[in-house]
Protein backbone atom coordinates (compact mmCIF):
# COMPACT_ATOMS: atom_id res chain seq x y z
CA UNK A 1 0.00 0.00 0.00
CA UNK A 2 1.01 3.47 -0.77
CA UNK A 3 -0.28 6.45 0.89
CA UNK A 4 0.38 10.40 -0.73
CA UNK A 5 -0.31 12.43 2.39
CA UNK A 6 0.66 16.11 1.44
CA UNK A 7 -0.30 19.71 1.09
CA UNK A 8 2.17 21.70 -0.80
CA UNK A 9 1.54 23.81 -4.12
CA UNK A 10 -2.20 22.56 -4.82
CA UNK A 11 -1.96 22.63 -8.34
CA UNK A 12 1.08 20.67 -8.78
CA UNK A 13 0.21 18.29 -6.03
CA UNK A 14 -2.69 17.34 -8.60
CA UNK A 15 -1.01 17.26 -11.06
CA UNK A 16 0.99 14.72 -9.19
CA UNK A 17 -2.02 12.81 -8.49
CA UNK A 18 -2.96 12.67 -11.71
CA UNK A 19 -0.05 11.39 -13.07
CA UNK A 20 -0.62 8.21 -9.74
CA UNK A 21 -3.76 8.01 -11.47
CA UNK A 22 -2.90 7.55 -14.79
CA UNK A 23 -0.25 5.31 -14.38
CA UNK A 24 -2.06 3.10 -11.52
CA UNK A 25 -5.09 2.28 -14.29
CA UNK A 26 -2.84 -0.06 -15.70
CA UNK A 27 -2.64 -1.98 -12.45
CA UNK A 28 -5.54 -4.16 -10.64
CA UNK A 29 -5.33 -1.65 -7.67
CA UNK A 30 -8.21 0.52 -6.33
CA UNK A 31 -7.86 4.14 -5.36
CA UNK A 32 -9.56 6.66 -3.12
CA UNK A 33 -8.81 10.31 -3.48
CA UNK A 34 -9.24 11.86 0.12
CA UNK A 35 -10.13 15.61 0.01
CA UNK A 36 -11.01 18.43 2.39
CA UNK A 37 -14.35 19.15 3.60
CA UNK A 38 -14.56 22.14 2.05
CA UNK A 39 -15.07 21.53 -1.62
CA UNK A 40 -10.78 21.99 -2.20
CA UNK A 41 -8.25 19.87 -3.79
CA UNK A 42 -7.59 16.53 -2.77
CA UNK A 43 -5.32 15.59 0.44
CA UNK A 44 -4.38 12.22 0.03
CA UNK A 45 -4.79 8.90 -2.46
CA UNK A 46 -4.76 5.69 -1.03
CA UNK A 47 -3.51 3.21 -3.47
CA UNK A 48 -4.86 -0.55 -3.01
CA UNK A 49 -4.71 -3.96 -4.22
CA UNK A 50 -7.73 -4.77 -5.48
CA UNK A 51 -7.34 -8.29 -4.82
CA UNK A 52 -7.24 -7.58 -0.48
CA UNK A 53 -10.88 -8.80 0.72
CA UNK A 54 -13.46 -6.16 1.21
CA UNK A 55 -12.75 -6.54 4.92
CA UNK A 56 -9.87 -5.85 4.77
CA UNK A 57 -9.55 -2.38 2.88
CA UNK A 58 -12.24 -1.56 5.21
CA UNK A 59 -9.88 -1.86 8.26
CA UNK A 60 -6.47 -0.39 6.06
CA UNK A 61 -8.38 2.39 4.79
CA UNK A 62 -9.91 3.23 8.22
CA UNK A 63 -6.82 2.56 10.05
CA UNK A 64 -4.73 5.69 7.68
CA UNK A 65 -7.58 7.67 7.45
CA UNK A 66 -7.67 7.89 11.79
CA UNK A 67 -3.67 7.69 11.60
CA UNK A 68 -2.76 10.46 9.06
CA UNK A 69 -5.76 13.18 8.79
CA UNK A 70 -5.78 15.70 10.97
CA UNK A 71 -8.54 16.15 13.34
CA UNK A 72 -11.27 17.63 11.46
CA UNK A 73 -10.38 15.10 8.69
CA UNK A 74 -10.76 12.31 10.81
CA UNK A 75 -13.83 13.96 12.27
CA UNK A 76 -15.21 14.18 8.34
CA UNK A 77 -14.32 10.77 7.84
CA UNK A 78 -15.68 9.31 11.00
CA UNK A 79 -18.45 11.36 11.86
CA UNK A 80 -19.23 8.53 14.58
CA UNK A 81 -22.09 9.03 17.10
CA UNK A 82 -20.16 6.89 19.42
CA UNK A 83 -16.43 5.51 18.62
CA UNK A 84 -17.29 2.39 19.85
CA UNK A 85 -19.11 1.44 17.05
CA UNK A 86 -16.06 2.54 14.72
CA UNK A 87 -17.85 2.82 11.38
CA UNK A 88 -16.65 5.25 8.66
CA UNK A 89 -19.08 8.60 7.96
CA UNK A 90 -21.01 9.17 5.20
CA UNK A 91 -18.43 10.88 3.54
CA UNK A 92 -16.20 8.63 3.51
CA UNK A 93 -18.72 6.00 2.72
CA UNK A 94 -19.18 8.05 -0.73
CA UNK A 95 -15.94 7.46 -1.38
CA UNK A 96 -16.43 3.93 -1.27
CA UNK A 97 -19.12 3.70 -3.65
CA UNK A 98 -17.65 6.12 -5.81
CA UNK A 99 -15.01 2.96 -5.84
CA UNK A 100 -17.42 -0.19 -6.09
CA UNK A 101 -19.48 1.25 -8.50
CA UNK A 102 -15.98 1.93 -10.86
CA UNK A 103 -14.97 -1.80 -10.16
CA UNK A 104 -18.70 -2.45 -11.36
CA UNK A 105 -17.91 -1.32 -14.64
CA UNK A 106 -14.27 -3.07 -14.63
CA UNK A 107 -15.90 -6.22 -13.50
CA UNK A 108 -19.17 -6.34 -15.00
CA UNK A 109 -20.31 -7.85 -11.70
CA UNK A 110 -23.22 -5.77 -9.92
CA UNK A 111 -23.35 -4.23 -6.44
CA UNK A 112 -26.17 -3.11 -3.95
CA UNK A 113 -26.73 -0.52 -1.77
CA UNK A 114 -28.99 -1.04 1.83
CA UNK A 115 -29.94 2.09 3.86
CA UNK A 116 -31.22 0.85 6.93
CA UNK A 117 -33.56 3.14 8.90
CA UNK A 118 -33.64 2.16 12.62
CA UNK A 119 -36.04 3.46 14.47
CA UNK A 120 -36.20 2.37 17.90
CA UNK A 121 -35.59 5.36 20.99
CA UNK A 122 -35.15 8.75 19.53
CA UNK A 123 -31.80 9.67 18.90
CA UNK A 124 -29.80 7.10 21.37
CA UNK A 125 -26.92 6.59 20.61
CA UNK A 126 -26.09 3.30 22.55
CA UNK A 127 -29.50 2.01 21.04
CA UNK A 128 -28.03 2.63 17.20
CA UNK A 129 -24.86 1.50 18.23
CA UNK A 130 -25.83 -1.79 19.25
CA UNK A 131 -27.89 -2.12 16.31
CA UNK A 132 -24.74 -1.52 14.01
CA UNK A 133 -22.49 -3.58 16.49
CA UNK A 134 -25.30 -6.09 15.89
CA UNK A 135 -25.02 -6.03 11.90
CA UNK A 136 -21.74 -5.76 11.84
CA UNK A 137 -21.75 -9.01 13.96
CA UNK A 138 -24.34 -10.88 11.90
CA UNK A 139 -22.31 -9.40 8.12
CA UNK A 140 -20.45 -12.36 5.76
CA UNK A 141 -18.52 -11.72 3.15
CA UNK A 142 -17.58 -8.92 1.30
CA UNK A 143 -19.46 -5.58 2.95
CA UNK A 144 -18.88 -1.91 3.52
CA UNK A 145 -21.45 -0.88 6.69
CA UNK A 146 -21.10 3.05 7.51
CA UNK A 147 -22.95 5.62 9.62
CA UNK A 148 -24.98 8.07 7.52
CA UNK A 149 -26.89 10.49 10.05
CA UNK A 150 -28.53 9.41 13.58
CA UNK A 151 -30.97 6.73 12.49
CA UNK A 152 -29.74 5.77 9.45
CA UNK A 153 -26.99 2.61 8.46
CA UNK A 154 -25.49 2.06 4.76
CA UNK A 155 -24.65 -1.29 3.92
CA UNK A 156 -22.99 -1.59 0.44
CA UNK A 157 -22.57 -5.29 -0.96
CA UNK A 158 -20.37 -5.42 -3.46
CA UNK A 159 -20.37 -8.54 -6.24
CA UNK A 160 -24.64 -8.68 -4.96
CA UNK A 161 -27.53 -8.53 -7.41
CA UNK A 162 -31.05 -7.44 -6.35
CA UNK A 163 -32.45 -11.64 -5.49
CA UNK A 164 -29.24 -12.19 -2.88
CA UNK A 165 -29.35 -8.15 -1.54
CA UNK A 166 -33.09 -8.61 -1.21
CA UNK A 167 -32.23 -11.93 0.70
CA UNK A 168 -29.94 -9.72 2.73
CA UNK A 169 -31.89 -7.32 3.40
CA UNK A 170 -35.00 -9.85 4.53
CA UNK A 171 -32.45 -11.50 7.02
CA UNK A 172 -31.08 -7.93 8.20
CA UNK A 173 -34.66 -6.62 9.13
CA UNK A 174 -34.89 -9.67 11.46
CA UNK A 175 -31.98 -9.85 13.11
CA UNK A 176 -32.40 -6.01 14.00
CA UNK A 177 -36.19 -6.37 15.21
CA UNK A 178 -35.25 -9.44 16.94
CA UNK A 179 -32.22 -8.34 18.98
CA UNK A 180 -33.15 -4.51 19.47
CA UNK A 181 -36.69 -4.47 18.98
CA UNK A 182 -36.79 -1.48 16.50
CA UNK A 183 -38.33 -0.65 13.87
CA UNK A 184 -36.15 -1.08 10.49
CA UNK A 185 -36.90 0.40 7.05
CA UNK A 186 -34.59 -0.61 3.99
CA UNK A 187 -33.83 0.76 0.74
CA UNK A 188 -32.59 -0.98 -1.10
CA UNK A 189 -31.09 0.16 -4.72
CA UNK A 190 -29.24 -2.01 -7.20
CA UNK A 191 -26.47 -1.63 -9.57
CA UNK A 192 -25.45 -3.03 -12.99
CA UNK A 193 -22.62 -3.02 -15.16
CA UNK A 194 -24.57 -1.51 -18.04
CA UNK A 195 -26.08 1.49 -16.65
CA UNK A 196 -23.52 2.48 -13.74
CA UNK A 197 -25.18 5.48 -12.27
CA UNK A 198 -22.57 8.16 -10.25
CA UNK A 199 -22.05 7.73 -6.19
CA UNK A 200 -24.39 10.12 -5.41
CA UNK A 201 -27.48 9.02 -7.85
CA UNK A 202 -27.06 5.28 -6.60
CA UNK A 203 -27.18 7.20 -2.65
CA UNK A 204 -30.40 9.05 -4.15
CA UNK A 205 -31.59 5.65 -5.73
CA UNK A 206 -31.43 3.80 -2.54
CA UNK A 207 -32.73 6.95 -0.38
CA UNK A 208 -36.25 7.25 -2.37
CA UNK A 209 -36.44 3.78 -1.80
CA UNK A 210 -36.21 4.32 2.08
CA UNK A 211 -38.56 7.09 1.99
CA UNK A 212 -40.62 4.88 0.03
CA UNK A 213 -40.84 2.34 3.07
CA UNK A 214 -41.21 4.52 5.58
CA UNK A 215 -44.40 6.26 4.06
CA UNK A 216 -45.70 2.86 2.49
CA UNK A 217 -46.80 0.05 3.60
CA UNK A 218 -43.82 -2.58 3.28
CA UNK A 219 -40.59 -2.69 5.00
CA UNK A 220 -38.24 -2.68 2.13
CA UNK A 221 -38.14 -0.88 -1.06
CA UNK A 222 -35.82 -1.64 -4.08
CA UNK A 223 -34.86 0.30 -7.27
CA UNK A 224 -33.52 -2.21 -10.00
CA UNK A 225 -32.60 -1.25 -13.77
CA UNK A 226 -35.37 -2.38 -15.71
CA UNK A 227 -35.82 -5.46 -16.57
CA UNK A 228 -36.82 -5.47 -19.99
CA UNK A 229 -33.70 -3.83 -21.02
CA UNK A 230 -30.91 -5.96 -18.93
CA UNK A 231 -32.86 -9.30 -20.00
CA UNK A 232 -31.03 -11.71 -22.36
CA UNK A 233 -34.03 -14.48 -22.48
CA UNK A 234 -33.94 -15.84 -25.68
CA UNK A 235 -37.45 -14.51 -26.90
CA UNK A 236 -39.85 -17.00 -28.13
CA UNK A 237 -39.69 -14.91 -31.83
CA UNK A 238 -35.92 -15.61 -31.92
CA UNK A 239 -35.92 -19.06 -31.34
CA UNK A 240 -38.81 -19.86 -33.71
CA UNK A 241 -36.76 -18.37 -36.17
CA UNK A 242 -33.35 -20.32 -35.13
CA UNK A 243 -35.24 -23.52 -35.67
CA UNK A 244 -37.08 -22.70 -38.93
CA UNK A 245 -33.79 -24.19 -40.61
CA UNK A 246 -34.45 -27.21 -38.54
CA UNK A 247 -38.11 -27.44 -39.42
CA UNK A 248 -37.68 -26.66 -43.02
CA UNK A 249 -35.42 -29.60 -43.44
CA UNK A 250 -37.82 -31.80 -41.64
CA UNK A 251 -40.49 -30.75 -44.42
CA UNK A 252 -38.32 -31.95 -46.97
CA UNK B 1 10.32 -16.56 -19.75
CA UNK B 2 10.16 -12.47 -20.27
CA UNK B 3 6.97 -10.74 -20.97
CA UNK B 4 7.59 -9.86 -24.93
CA UNK B 5 4.41 -9.23 -27.03
CA UNK B 6 0.88 -9.02 -26.71
CA UNK B 7 -0.75 -12.39 -27.96
CA UNK B 8 -3.77 -12.93 -29.58
CA UNK B 9 -6.01 -14.14 -26.79
CA UNK B 10 -8.89 -16.25 -28.16
CA UNK B 11 -12.00 -17.83 -25.86
CA UNK B 12 -13.85 -20.92 -27.83
CA UNK B 13 -17.28 -21.67 -25.53
CA UNK B 14 -20.34 -22.82 -27.11
CA UNK B 15 -23.47 -22.55 -24.50
CA UNK B 16 -24.20 -25.72 -24.58
CA UNK B 17 -21.93 -28.53 -23.06
CA UNK B 18 -20.53 -31.84 -25.31
CA UNK B 19 -20.57 -29.50 -28.36
CA UNK B 20 -16.59 -30.44 -28.85
CA UNK B 21 -15.08 -27.40 -27.64
CA UNK B 22 -12.08 -28.74 -25.19
CA UNK B 23 -11.68 -31.66 -28.32
CA UNK B 24 -11.49 -28.28 -30.77
CA UNK B 25 -9.66 -26.29 -28.61
CA UNK B 26 -6.31 -29.31 -28.05
CA UNK B 27 -6.66 -29.80 -31.61
CA UNK B 28 -6.99 -25.93 -32.96
CA UNK B 29 -3.71 -25.71 -30.27
CA UNK B 30 -1.86 -28.22 -31.89
CA UNK B 31 -2.19 -27.49 -35.17
CA UNK B 32 -0.87 -24.09 -34.61
CA UNK B 33 2.45 -25.28 -32.94
CA UNK B 34 2.81 -27.50 -35.83
CA UNK B 35 3.06 -24.32 -37.52
CA UNK B 36 5.78 -22.94 -35.77
CA UNK B 37 3.19 -21.29 -33.31
CA UNK B 38 4.28 -21.18 -29.43
CA UNK B 39 0.44 -21.43 -28.08
CA UNK B 40 -0.96 -21.42 -24.62
CA UNK B 41 -3.95 -23.30 -23.80
CA UNK B 42 -5.95 -22.69 -20.60
CA UNK B 43 -8.63 -24.94 -19.21
CA UNK B 44 -11.30 -22.16 -18.70
CA UNK B 45 -13.47 -24.53 -16.89
CA UNK B 46 -11.59 -23.58 -13.53
CA UNK B 47 -13.79 -26.83 -11.44
CA UNK B 48 -14.26 -29.04 -13.49
CA UNK B 49 -11.36 -29.31 -16.02
CA UNK B 50 -11.04 -31.56 -18.67
CA UNK B 51 -8.21 -30.74 -21.07
CA UNK B 52 -6.03 -32.35 -18.87
CA UNK B 53 -7.83 -36.08 -19.21
CA UNK B 54 -8.16 -35.29 -22.69
CA UNK B 55 -4.33 -35.06 -22.85
CA UNK B 56 -3.66 -38.13 -21.06
CA UNK B 57 -1.72 -35.55 -18.33
CA UNK B 58 -1.06 -36.31 -14.64
CA UNK B 59 -0.92 -32.97 -13.24
CA UNK B 60 0.85 -32.17 -10.21
CA UNK B 61 -0.62 -28.31 -10.19
CA UNK B 62 -3.35 -26.18 -11.54
CA UNK B 63 -4.71 -22.62 -11.58
CA UNK B 64 -6.12 -23.69 -8.00
CA UNK B 65 -3.14 -22.54 -6.41
CA UNK B 66 -2.44 -19.51 -8.19
CA UNK B 67 -5.47 -18.16 -7.01
CA UNK B 68 -5.33 -19.85 -3.51
CA UNK B 69 -1.69 -19.77 -3.01
CA UNK B 70 -0.52 -17.33 -5.31
CA UNK B 71 1.67 -19.63 -7.34
CA UNK B 72 2.94 -18.12 -10.87
CA UNK B 73 1.23 -19.93 -13.54
CA UNK B 74 4.63 -20.34 -15.14
CA UNK B 75 5.36 -23.35 -12.45
CA UNK B 76 1.61 -24.52 -13.48
CA UNK B 77 2.68 -24.67 -17.79
CA UNK B 78 3.08 -28.37 -19.15
CA UNK B 79 4.66 -28.37 -22.23
CA UNK B 80 2.37 -30.81 -24.69
CA UNK B 81 4.95 -30.65 -28.01
CA UNK B 82 7.29 -28.04 -29.05
CA UNK B 83 5.35 -25.00 -28.27
CA UNK B 84 1.72 -26.02 -27.13
CA UNK B 85 2.01 -25.15 -23.41
CA UNK B 86 -1.48 -26.27 -20.90
CA UNK B 87 -2.14 -24.65 -18.09
CA UNK B 88 -4.58 -26.81 -16.33
CA UNK B 89 -7.70 -26.42 -13.80
CA UNK B 90 -8.79 -28.72 -11.27
CA UNK B 91 -11.69 -30.86 -11.75
CA UNK B 92 -14.10 -31.21 -8.77
CA UNK B 93 -13.81 -27.79 -7.15
CA UNK B 94 -17.09 -25.68 -6.73
CA UNK B 95 -14.84 -22.60 -5.44
CA UNK B 96 -12.86 -22.53 -8.82
CA UNK B 97 -16.16 -22.02 -10.61
CA UNK B 98 -17.48 -19.53 -8.71
CA UNK B 99 -14.21 -17.10 -8.43
CA UNK B 100 -15.29 -13.71 -6.66
CA UNK B 101 -13.98 -10.74 -8.04
CA UNK B 102 -10.89 -10.65 -6.40
CA UNK B 103 -10.13 -13.88 -6.95
CA UNK B 104 -10.89 -13.34 -10.82
CA UNK B 105 -9.07 -10.04 -10.97
CA UNK B 106 -6.02 -11.95 -9.69
CA UNK B 107 -6.18 -14.39 -12.01
CA UNK B 108 -6.76 -12.05 -15.17
CA UNK B 109 -3.77 -10.02 -13.55
CA UNK B 110 -1.69 -13.40 -13.15
CA UNK B 111 -2.19 -14.48 -16.93
CA UNK B 112 -1.38 -11.03 -18.39
CA UNK B 113 2.20 -11.71 -16.62
CA UNK B 114 2.80 -14.66 -18.94
CA UNK B 115 0.72 -14.51 -22.23
CA UNK B 116 3.28 -11.90 -23.47
CA UNK B 117 5.51 -15.08 -24.11
CA UNK B 118 3.19 -16.76 -26.75
CA UNK B 119 1.60 -15.93 -29.93
CA UNK B 120 -1.21 -17.55 -29.41
CA UNK B 121 -3.57 -17.70 -25.86
CA UNK B 122 -6.51 -20.28 -26.75
CA UNK B 123 -9.53 -19.96 -23.48
CA UNK B 124 -11.47 -23.42 -23.69
CA UNK B 125 -14.54 -21.99 -21.21
CA UNK B 126 -16.64 -24.27 -19.20
CA UNK B 127 -20.39 -24.88 -20.38
CA UNK B 128 -23.05 -22.41 -19.83
CA UNK B 129 -22.98 -18.54 -19.15
CA UNK B 130 -21.98 -18.75 -15.97
CA UNK B 131 -19.50 -15.98 -14.85
CA UNK B 132 -16.17 -17.35 -15.54
CA UNK B 133 -17.31 -18.32 -18.96
CA UNK B 134 -18.18 -14.34 -19.49
CA UNK B 135 -15.06 -13.00 -18.02
CA UNK B 136 -12.87 -14.93 -20.08
CA UNK B 137 -14.94 -14.12 -22.79
CA UNK B 138 -14.64 -10.76 -22.33
CA UNK B 139 -11.23 -10.62 -21.44
CA UNK B 140 -10.59 -12.75 -25.35
CA UNK B 141 -9.90 -10.33 -28.36
CA UNK B 142 -11.60 -12.59 -30.49
CA UNK B 143 -14.57 -15.34 -29.39
CA UNK B 144 -15.26 -18.42 -31.00
CA UNK B 145 -18.60 -19.97 -30.63
CA UNK B 146 -18.96 -23.47 -31.49
CA UNK B 147 -22.63 -25.20 -32.29
CA UNK B 148 -23.74 -28.16 -33.65
CA UNK B 149 -26.79 -28.62 -35.30
CA UNK B 150 -29.28 -29.51 -33.36
CA UNK B 151 -32.04 -27.13 -31.21
CA UNK B 152 -29.98 -27.09 -27.98
CA UNK B 153 -26.75 -26.15 -29.50
CA UNK B 154 -28.02 -23.46 -31.43
CA UNK B 155 -30.14 -22.02 -28.55
CA UNK B 156 -27.53 -21.75 -26.29
CA UNK B 157 -24.88 -20.68 -28.55
CA UNK B 158 -27.33 -17.88 -29.59
CA UNK B 159 -27.77 -17.03 -25.70
CA UNK B 160 -24.29 -16.57 -25.23
CA UNK B 161 -22.95 -14.64 -28.21
CA UNK B 162 -26.84 -12.68 -27.11
CA UNK B 163 -25.37 -12.25 -23.13
CA UNK B 164 -21.94 -10.81 -24.64
CA UNK B 165 -23.64 -8.30 -27.05
CA UNK B 166 -25.95 -7.07 -24.80
CA UNK B 167 -24.22 -6.61 -21.56
CA UNK B 168 -20.43 -6.70 -22.67
CA UNK B 169 -21.03 -4.65 -26.29
CA UNK B 170 -19.17 -7.77 -27.91
CA UNK B 171 -19.82 -7.65 -31.45
CA UNK B 172 -17.42 -9.63 -33.53
CA UNK B 173 -18.42 -13.46 -33.18
CA UNK B 174 -16.86 -16.48 -35.06
CA UNK B 175 -18.75 -19.26 -35.72
CA UNK B 176 -17.62 -23.26 -35.79
CA UNK B 177 -20.55 -25.65 -36.72
CA UNK B 178 -19.26 -28.79 -35.52
CA UNK B 179 -20.45 -32.32 -36.21
CA UNK B 180 -22.02 -31.86 -39.57
CA UNK B 181 -22.76 -34.27 -42.33
CA UNK B 182 -21.91 -32.46 -45.25
CA UNK B 183 -20.62 -28.51 -45.94
CA UNK B 184 -24.30 -27.70 -47.29
CA UNK B 185 -25.46 -28.65 -43.69
CA UNK B 186 -22.70 -26.57 -41.98
CA UNK B 187 -23.86 -23.73 -44.50
CA UNK B 188 -27.21 -23.93 -44.03
CA UNK B 189 -26.50 -23.59 -40.02
CA UNK B 190 -24.37 -20.41 -40.16
CA UNK B 191 -26.94 -18.97 -42.59
CA UNK B 192 -29.98 -19.48 -40.43
CA UNK B 193 -27.67 -17.93 -36.80
CA UNK B 194 -26.18 -15.23 -39.01
CA UNK B 195 -29.63 -14.27 -40.22
CA UNK B 196 -31.25 -14.31 -36.50
CA UNK B 197 -28.38 -12.66 -35.13
CA UNK B 198 -28.09 -10.29 -37.56
CA UNK B 199 -32.07 -9.67 -37.41
CA UNK B 200 -32.31 -9.31 -33.75
CA UNK B 201 -29.27 -8.17 -32.08
CA UNK B 202 -27.58 -6.75 -35.35
CA UNK B 203 -24.81 -8.98 -35.15
CA UNK B 204 -22.87 -10.26 -38.30
CA UNK B 205 -20.91 -13.30 -37.11
CA UNK B 206 -18.07 -14.84 -39.71
CA UNK B 207 -17.93 -18.00 -40.62
CA UNK B 208 -14.62 -19.59 -39.28
CA UNK B 209 -15.16 -22.97 -40.56
CA UNK B 210 -16.95 -26.17 -39.71
CA UNK B 211 -15.99 -29.66 -38.65
CA UNK B 212 -17.48 -33.08 -39.98
CA UNK B 213 -18.74 -36.08 -38.42
CA UNK B 214 -15.51 -38.04 -38.42
CA UNK B 215 -15.10 -41.10 -35.94
CA UNK B 216 -11.47 -40.19 -35.58
CA UNK B 217 -12.54 -37.71 -33.29
CA UNK B 218 -14.13 -40.03 -30.31
CA UNK B 219 -11.16 -42.23 -30.92
CA UNK B 220 -9.06 -39.44 -30.32
CA UNK B 221 -10.71 -38.54 -27.27
CA UNK B 222 -10.18 -42.21 -25.69
CA UNK B 223 -7.09 -42.25 -26.75
CA UNK B 224 -5.98 -39.39 -25.11
CA UNK B 225 -4.51 -37.52 -28.53
CA UNK B 226 -5.28 -35.00 -30.62
CA UNK B 227 -6.62 -36.33 -33.49
CA UNK B 228 -4.68 -33.56 -35.96
CA UNK B 229 -1.19 -35.75 -34.32
CA UNK B 230 -2.31 -39.14 -34.47
CA UNK B 231 -5.10 -39.18 -37.35
CA UNK B 232 -3.60 -36.11 -39.63
CA UNK B 233 -5.61 -37.01 -42.74
CA UNK B 234 -9.08 -37.95 -41.04
CA UNK B 235 -11.68 -35.54 -42.35
CA UNK B 236 -11.68 -33.97 -39.03
CA UNK B 237 -8.29 -33.18 -38.76
CA UNK B 238 -8.31 -31.28 -42.31
CA UNK B 239 -10.90 -29.43 -41.47
CA UNK B 240 -9.05 -27.85 -38.18
CA UNK B 241 -6.01 -27.11 -40.32
CA UNK B 242 -8.29 -25.36 -42.83
CA UNK B 243 -9.92 -23.13 -39.39
CA UNK B 244 -6.18 -23.24 -38.09
CA UNK B 245 -5.04 -21.53 -41.64
CA UNK B 246 -7.42 -19.19 -41.49
CA UNK B 247 -6.74 -17.74 -38.12
CA UNK B 248 -2.75 -17.69 -39.01
CA UNK B 249 -3.95 -15.57 -42.52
Amino acid sequence: MVKVNKQPEANIFCDFLHLIEEEAARFPVELITIAEETGGGPQALLVMDCTLSAKRKGELTKALCTEASPATERERHSALPDRTAALPGAEFFKDLVQAELARVKKSRLPCSLLLIRIDGNGEDRGFFNKAAAALEMAMEGDHHLAHLDHTTLALLLPGQNRNRALRQAGAIQQLLTAEITARVKIGLAVCLARAVPAAEEFMEMAFTELQKAEHEAGDIFYSFPSQDEDSCQVTAEERAQLFSFLNKGNKE
Amino acid sequence: MENKQKPQIISISSGKGGVGKTSFTINLAAALSTKSRKVLLIDGDLGLANVDVMLGLNVKHTLQETVEEGRDPLDILVEIMPGFFVLPASSGVPEMANLSHEEQAFLIDSLEHIIGNFDFVLVDTAAGVGESVLWFNNWAGKNITILSPDPTAMTDAYALIKIMNTRYNKKDFHLIINNVKSKKEAHEVFVNMSTVLENFLGVKPCYQGAIPQDSAVSMAVRKQKPFIIGQPKARASLAVMEICNKILS
